[in-house]
């Protein structure tokens, strides 16, 4: 995983550059943020568990666990979300059928690392939580365009 | 309320005070922002604690406990709200500064200072309790750091938009 991490973050990176997606900053920045701060909070309860003397990590270990937690998982989903915006709806049920694999396929390769414990059906999760941030990004959104149009109303 | 003063203690009073009266300050100020601006800056605010104390407060640096105990709980989660208005008053105050160089430095170690006193009252508070020899003045650093972070935000996200909509305007006129 100390390997596989941090080219999976390069890799998601890269993509980032290259395949920009179709987000403004403000979009993006929102997007980052509140994936950040679900992400942290979804992990907090079972992190909780690595004060366990079994469950314990060393410093490479908790490195690995702290770039997927604060780094891999937000620009995944802002890669994500930048991806599908904008296009109709079975591209859309494909990218996030591919992403869910993607993700879950990851995660299982070692739950320890990625979400401390062990969630069944990762895969169904996974595709959750990638709509639900969907959802939040259409909110803020609608509350972007809605002020632009009060602002131009005068 | 006597109930409330039996069930509550002075940390979960601390934080109940310090949000509500953060969030009451902010209807006070002028909107100079527009939405999704002010909500990116509460999500800021958010991030950032939440960052730290899932970071610092868990193992394996353990630098400090929020609140009564090391677990994860509703009132460590009420405590990350009370940061969020701060953001948005930090950032209101940069737009009414005279913007040289200095100003902004001087504004930044000021509200580094006043974020080291208000931890220390949360820590008077009984909000946090700092393990492994982490002192008060270590945090000092961190909002130094954090407070830059957010000026870059109002730097790029804020105030060119502003430039660029005011140069747009001129040039429909």
């Amino acid at each position: 995983m100390l390997t596989i991490t941090p080219c999976l973050l390069w890799l998601t990176l890269s993509l980032m550059v290259l395949f920009p997606g179709r987000l403004t900053k403000e979009e993006w920045l929102f997007l980052f943020l509140a994936s950040s701060i679900i992400i942290m909070l979804l992990f907090s309860i079972p992190a909780a568990s690595l004060q366990s003397p079994d469950m314990k990590f060393g410093m490479s270990e908790e490195t690995v666990f702290l770039l997927n937690r604060n780094l891999l998982f937000p620009l995944l989903t802002v890669l994500f979300i930048g991806w599908i915006t904008r296009r109709n709806w079975p591209v859309q049920i494909l990218f996030l059928t591919v992403f869910s694999l993607v993700t879950g396929s990851y995660i299982r390769l070692d739950e320890r690392l990625t979400i401390v414990t062990h969630v069944p059906y990762i895969f169904a999760f996974t595709a959750f939580y990638l709509c639900t941030m969907l959802l939040l990004h259409q909110l803020f959104r609608w509350s972007a365009k809605n002020q632009m149009e009060t602002v131009k109303d005068p | 309320m006597s109930y409330l003063a039996e069930i509550l203690e002075i940390n979960e009073w601390f934080i109940l005070t310090v949000s509500i009266a953060g969030f009451f300050v902010i209807t006070l100020f002028p909107r100079k922002f527009t939405r999704p601006q002010r909500l990116t800056m509460f999500l800021i605010g958010f991030y950032f604690v939440t960052l730290f104390d899932q970071t610092l407060a868990k193992p394996p640096f353990n630098y400090y406990d929020v609140n009564d105990s090391g677990s994860f709980t509703i009132w460590d989660l009420l405590s990350y709200f009370m940061y969020t208005p701060f953001t948005y008053i930090y950032l209101s105050g940069l737009t009414v500064i005279r913007k040289t160089r200095l100003g902004v430095f001087a504004y930044v170690i000021g509200w580094a200072v006043f974020s080291i006193l208000s931890e220390g009252a949360a820590w008077l508070a009984g909000v946090y309790h700092y393990n492994k020899g982490y002192t008060l003045l270590q945090s000092f650093p961190v909002y130094l750091f954090v407070l830059s972070l957010t000026l870059l935000y109002y730097h790029y996200f804020v105030n060119q938009i502003a430039k660029s909509r005011s140069s747009f305007r001129q040039r429909s006129n």
